[in-house]
């Protein structure tokens, strides 16, 4: 480090008053234009702005401040139990419209004394494969039809009334097919 | 370091963030004026320094928890300032303020020697003005509040040996207005 650099370095502790020059310092200060125009420039900044002065005393500017910063605080506080009482209160609104929404949904129709497994069944699509019918005539398959729908009383497979219009084999192949 | 750097500004933000309001007014009467005149220095007119002071002071107490102890805590109140300054600057979009209207001429027996020392001041006001900030910065930490590079850099966010180049950039243009 030259004897420039180790001055530069040295100067604002001289200036701010905490350390003084030492004669080789001095000397060299005397004799070099560099270090004597930065010396200058530094003790001119140091002195820049002494005029100014705060119009408030340091302990009003303190009890300003504080009040201020309490003010904030509670503020603060206010705002985050208002956005804490609306986040609740969003929840809680959300929760009562899943609810609403839940207690109204459409409920399936249900046959008369039936219970709900009865009614979850009726309710489905149901469908059974019976590949004996695929090649059954359409009179033959009307006809099987009819029978399961005439009424209990006006039908029974012992007289096979209903069924007259249908081949006996084509019946028991339906029936073998229904009975698995 | 021992002009900044005073000791027992960590035992008062301490004692302060525990709830002692009689720290936060020994902090405001241990570095207002530095501050004061720091902030006129980079550009705050003198009828704006109260309130630049207060409003600094204001915003460091707001985020204390940000400051460790590891920079100068009065390099750290001379940056919120001159941020503070810069703002206010940008909002009246003008020429950096450096009006010396406002300060009394004291007696003197030489009003030659004052005005010529008014002069110089002004020039160097003018040529601070005409520094990058950072480079402002960095001149005004170290030749006006006597901070140490390692302190510099850590409040300015930049190296020690970056805060070396930026101080001898600005002693190289202000020299020459000063002398």
């Amino acid at each position: 480090m030259s004897d420039c650099d180790r001055l530069s370095e040295r100067m604002p502790l001289v200036a701010a008053g905490s350390e003084e020059w030492s004669a080789a310092e001095s000397a060299h200060l005397a004799t070099c234009a560099a270090c004597r125009d930065e010396w200058k420039l530094l003790v001119a900044t140091r002195g820049l702005g002494s005029e100014v002065v705060l119009r408030a005393s340091p302990d009003v500017m303190a009890a300003t401040l504080l009040a201020r910063l309490r003010q904030v605080e509670q503020e603060d506080r206010r705002r985050r139990r208002a956005l804490a009482a609306g986040t609740w209160g969003g929840l809680a609104l959300v929760a009562t419209t899943l609810l609403v929404v839940m207690l109204r949904a459409p409920e399936p129709t249900t046959a008369a004394g039936g219970d709900s497994v009865q009614v979850a069944v009726a309710a489905a699509p149901f469908e059974i494969g019976l590949p004996e019918l695929d090649g059954a005539e359409r009179e033959e398959l009307q006809a099987v039809l009819d029978a399961l729908d005439a009424p209990l009383a006006e039908s029974t497979t012992l007289d096979g009334g209903a069924t007259d219009g249908v081949e006996t084999e084509d019946l028991e192949r339906v029936l073998r097919a229904w009975e698995g | 370091m021992t002009a900044v750097e005073l000791p027992g500004d960590v035992e008062l933000v301490a004692a302060y963030r525990a709830g002692n309001d009689g720290a936060a007014t020994e902090l405001v009467r241990r570095h207002g004026p530095s501050l004061a005149r720091y902030v006129h220095a980079v550009g705050a007119a003198p009828s704006e320094v109260d309130d630049v002071v207060q409003e600094t002071f204001f915003r460091a107490f707001r985020r204390l928890d940000s400051w460790r102890g590891e920079s100068s805590l009065r390099g750290w109140l001379c940056t919120i300032g001159a941020n503070l300054v810069r703002d206010e600057f940008r909002k009246r979009r003008g020429r950096l303020v450096v009006s010396i209207e406002d300060r009394d001429l004291p007696d003197t027996a030489d009003p030659y020697a004052e005005v010529v020392a008014d002069e110089a001041e002004a020039r160097l006001r003018a040529g601070l003005g005409g520094l990058p900030r950072l480079q402002r910065e960095v001149f005004l930490l170290r030749a006006q509040q006597g901070c140490d590079y390692d302190h510099i850099a850590r409040t300015l966010g930049t190296t020690p040996g970056a805060a070396r180049v930026h101080y001898s950039h600005a002693v190289r243009r202000l020299k020459e207005l000063v002398s």
